[in-house]
């Protein structure tokens, strides 16, 4: 099956084309400012067309999976576009208020450029959707939260779910147990989580990315008096304090340099020690909740675009565990999953839609057997 | 020495006479409804030995409240202090230790009033009245943050851009200090080892604040309050972690009202919020004693919250600091209710923690070792004490202020 995969985010869109049977995409790349006006994204999707068709693989993909970075409530696992599927992204517009109108245009585009090719969306947060209400609610008014949506979503769920999926499958010792994992997803904005047989029971992401571990430029946790604070003493409005919070804060501003998980974690430069104790901290503490919220750990996962930095970091990780907080523990499992995103993507969409074809060729079956 | 303590609430001033170093009680009491006039005449509770007095005076502020105290103490030549002790929520960053009060700590505490309006404010009164009427009755302030002041840089750094760090002294300050560091201390003293040599986790779990403490060798490292003691753990109507992003669209839903949040989040949260308003103690959640069967499932997904967070920074303390042996629990809820001690702690093998299930619920005396024989980590129910704790510093202070000057 030939797949494309879109990847968008707010400024910039990313493609990966799958050929069938083959691990590596054919091509790839990424376009700026995709959403500048009515034809840029069309343009985008039309010059993917005719790589696809004379180049590629002779004709157009036979499906293209999207990443959606917000499912709310509504999706706990891939959807296929259509009505149904569209009217419930346009209920979580006020929840995602950037996000959702661009996944929207982007469906829109993919059925006049591609019609008649299925448009699979994969959620980030899908595989966080069943989390117990404990580790999901704020400890607000319960009518607030009902009425606002205020929950925590849990973000790099692709990520999470396909490593723990590798992490069960890669029984380096059969008689090891591989029920209680801890996936540590290293991307611009890390995000931890404890998943008990494949159900996230603790994710470190809140109600946005925000939350939790500090990222490239986002603050993670930080006490809630603080906003108030620069709202009463700075009076900066919650705008201005959005994007400091999301833009200027995190290893950004420890450091004062743009600097990637990577460069932080891989390098002994004094200059960012702090930073990267920080961040070493931070990770040590969502591990410890973590093995605590599952009563127990079988094995580390490590995930997502900085890997690398997740090599220069398991073996500090292990011995504080192993060594000083977990009594009868000689040692741990850890896996590093090499997938990229778009690969992932790929495959999710396509496991999704032969579990469909399937599911569909059972229902037409006489006696509800799919050979 | 006899040590006079202090500890100013927003509408009362409890006082402790304590003969040092014996810890020997000689007179205490409660000077209540202090402030505005309410439906019951304000008055003072003295006790001293079995004998009990209950003195009516109107007491407008807690500068006319001390007043009266010290009157009723220098009447008795039994009661004269020789010190005072005086307890401070906030000390910011100038107090990182118990502090003899001269004239350049009245300007400091002036400075740092507003780091915790309702707190620090009758007891900076309190101070500056004392130090005028009495002025030869040395005095020390003990500051709750005071403890807390070995948290590292990276422990307590926000990731915030440091111009912006500086100049509204954002950082992590940590809370009930002065309770953390006396559990510790007889944590160390029950296990008859060093307080230097003392790894553990102290959870103060009180009817309203509470926190977690990690301690290493004896010193703090982190507290699960921040800035403020908003952020950690779901309190009575605190409520603790919150995404930044849902604190800014409250605000922006309130179209900037930031009193009305500061008082969302901090009174209207937390067990209250979580309960529908049934209740703020979480011992009445737990007991289900609230009228209305319907609400069942409310009450038990507040109880949940409650236990999960507390669950979930003792797994993060015994993760980061390392080679823990002990366990405390202390103040209201942490000293009398078994049920919540024991959902935090069961299921944790990992780390080394058994509860004994029969030694938790029958509690009769504290300090008690509430662990299984075999358990790795001593799990221990400690009463806290927050005035003798005041006490001691203040004792030990002066004792090394004075033989510096022999």
């Amino acid at each position: 099956m030939n797949m494309l995969v879109l990847r968008p985010n707010l400024k910039r869109i990313h493609y990966c084309f799958f050929n069938s049977g083959y691990k590596d995409p054919v091509f790839n790349g990424s376009s700026e400012d995709y959403r500048r006006d009515k034809t840029a994204l069309k343009n985008i999707l039309a010059n993917i067309k005719s790589v696809s068709t004379n180049l590629a693989c002779g004709s157009d993909p036979d499906a293209i999976a999207v990443r959606v970075l917000f499912g709310g409530q509504y999706f706990s696992r891939p959807a296929i576009s259509g009505v149904h599927v569209k009217e419930k992204l346009k209920e979580l517009i006020p929840f995602a208020p950037l996000h959702i109108p661009a996944t929207l245009e982007i469906i829109e585009c993919c059925e006049q450029i591609f019609p008649s090719v299925p448009v699979i969306l994969i959620f980030e947060t899908a595989f966080f959707a069943g989390l117990p209400q404990r580790e999901s609610l704020y400890a607000l008014d319960v009518d607030l939260m009902e009425n606002s949506g205020f929950r925590r979503y849990g973000f790099n769920g692709i990520y999470h779910s396909a490593a723990c999926n590798y992490a069960i499958s890669n029984k380096q010792n059969a008689n090891k147990k591989t029920e209680k994992i801890l996936s540590i997803c290293l991307e611009p904005k890390p995000e931890i989580a404890a998943v008990i047989r494949n159900k996230p029971v603790m994710v470190t992401g809140g109600a946005t990315p925000m939350e939790g571990i500090p990222g490239e430029t986002t603050c993670g946790e930080i006490d809630p008096s603080i906003i108030i604070s620069l709202v009463q003493k700075k009076g900066w409005g919650t705008e201005k304090i959005n994007t400091l919070l999301s833009k200027q804060s995190g290893i950004y501003a420890i450091t004062g340099k743009k600097i990637t998980i990577d460069q932080l974690m891989c390098t002994q430069n004094h200059e960012y020690k702090l930073a990267r104790d920080i961040i070493k901290y931070k990770i040590l503490q969502a591990c410890g909740a973590g093995i605590a919220a599952m009563g127990g750990l079988d094995k580390i996962v490590f995930c997502g675009r900085y890997i690398s930095a997740g090599k220069s970091l398991a073996p500090w990780l292990i011995f504080k565990l192993v060594y000083s907080a977990l009594k009868d523990v000689s040692d741990i499992n850890v896996d590093f999953y090499p997938e990229k995103i778009d690969r992932i993507i790929a495959e999710s969409a396509f496991i999704f839609l032969l579990g469909n074809r399937i599911a569909a060729k059972c229902e037409h079956s006489e006696n509800g057997s799919v050979f | 020495m006899k040590t006079l303590v202090f500890n100013c609430g927003s509408s009362s001033l409890k006082y402790k006479l304590i003969d040092m170093p014996a810890e020997k009680i000689i007179a205490a009491g409660e000077a209540q409804r202090v402030g505005p006039v309410t439906s019951q005449p304000s008055r003072i509770i003295h006790n001293k030995g079995s004998e009990e007095a209950v003195i009516q005076v109107e007491m407008k502020d807690h500068k006319t409240a001390f007043g009266e105290v010290m009157k009723l103490l220098m009447a008795d030549k039994d009661l004269v202090p020789d010190i005072a002790g005086h307890r401070m929520v906030h000390g910011g960053q100038f107090f990182t230790d118990v502090t003899i009060v001269d004239d350049k700590t009245l300007d400091v505490l002036d400075s740092i009033m507003d780091l915790a309006p309702l707190h620090n404010p009758p007891a900076t009164q309190l101070v500056k009245a004392c130090r005028k009427m009495y002025p030869d009755l040395p005095q020390a302030v003990v500051f709750d943050t005071a403890y807390h002041s070995t948290i590292p840089d990276y422990a307590k750094t926000y990731c915030l851009p440091e111009d912006i760090l500086k100049e509204l002294g954002l950082r992590k300050y940590g809370f009930h200090g002065t309770s953390h560091w006396y559990v510790a201390q007889e944590a160390a003293k029950f296990l008859n080892i060093k307080l230097e040599n003392l790894n553990a986790v102290s959870c103060h779990l009180g009817s309203g604040g509470a926190s977690l403490c990690a301690i290493s060798n004896g010193k703090s490292i982190d507290n699960t309050m921040g800035y403020s003691p908003l952020q950690g753990l779901v309190m009575s109507t605190r409520c603790g972690d919150l995404d930044p992003t849902v604190t800014l669209k409250l605000i922006t839903e309130s179209l900037g009202d930031t009193g009305y949040i500061e008082k969302l989040l901090n009174k209207k949260s937390g067990v209250l919020g979580l309960s529908g308003g049934m209740s703020a103690d979480i011992r009445d959640i737990f007991a289900k004693t609230l009228p209305g069967d319907s609400s069942i499932d409310r009450l038990d997904l507040t109880v949940g919250l409650y236990l999960w967070r507390i669950r979930k920074y003792l797994g993060s303390y015994l993760a980061c600091t390392g080679n823990v042996k002990t366990v405390i629990f202390t103040d209201t809820i942490g000293e009398t209710v078994p049920a919540v001690r024991w959902a935090v702690c069961a299921g944790l093998d990992i780390f080394g923690i058994k509860i004994d299930q029969d030694k938790n619920f029958n509690v009769k005396s504290m300090p008690a070792d509430i662990s299984c024989a075999d358990s790795y980590v001593r799990i221990l129910v400690i009463q806290t004490n927050e005035e003798l704790a005041i006490a001691r510093r203040s004792y030990i202070k002066f004792n090394e202020a004075h033989s510096a000057v022999i």
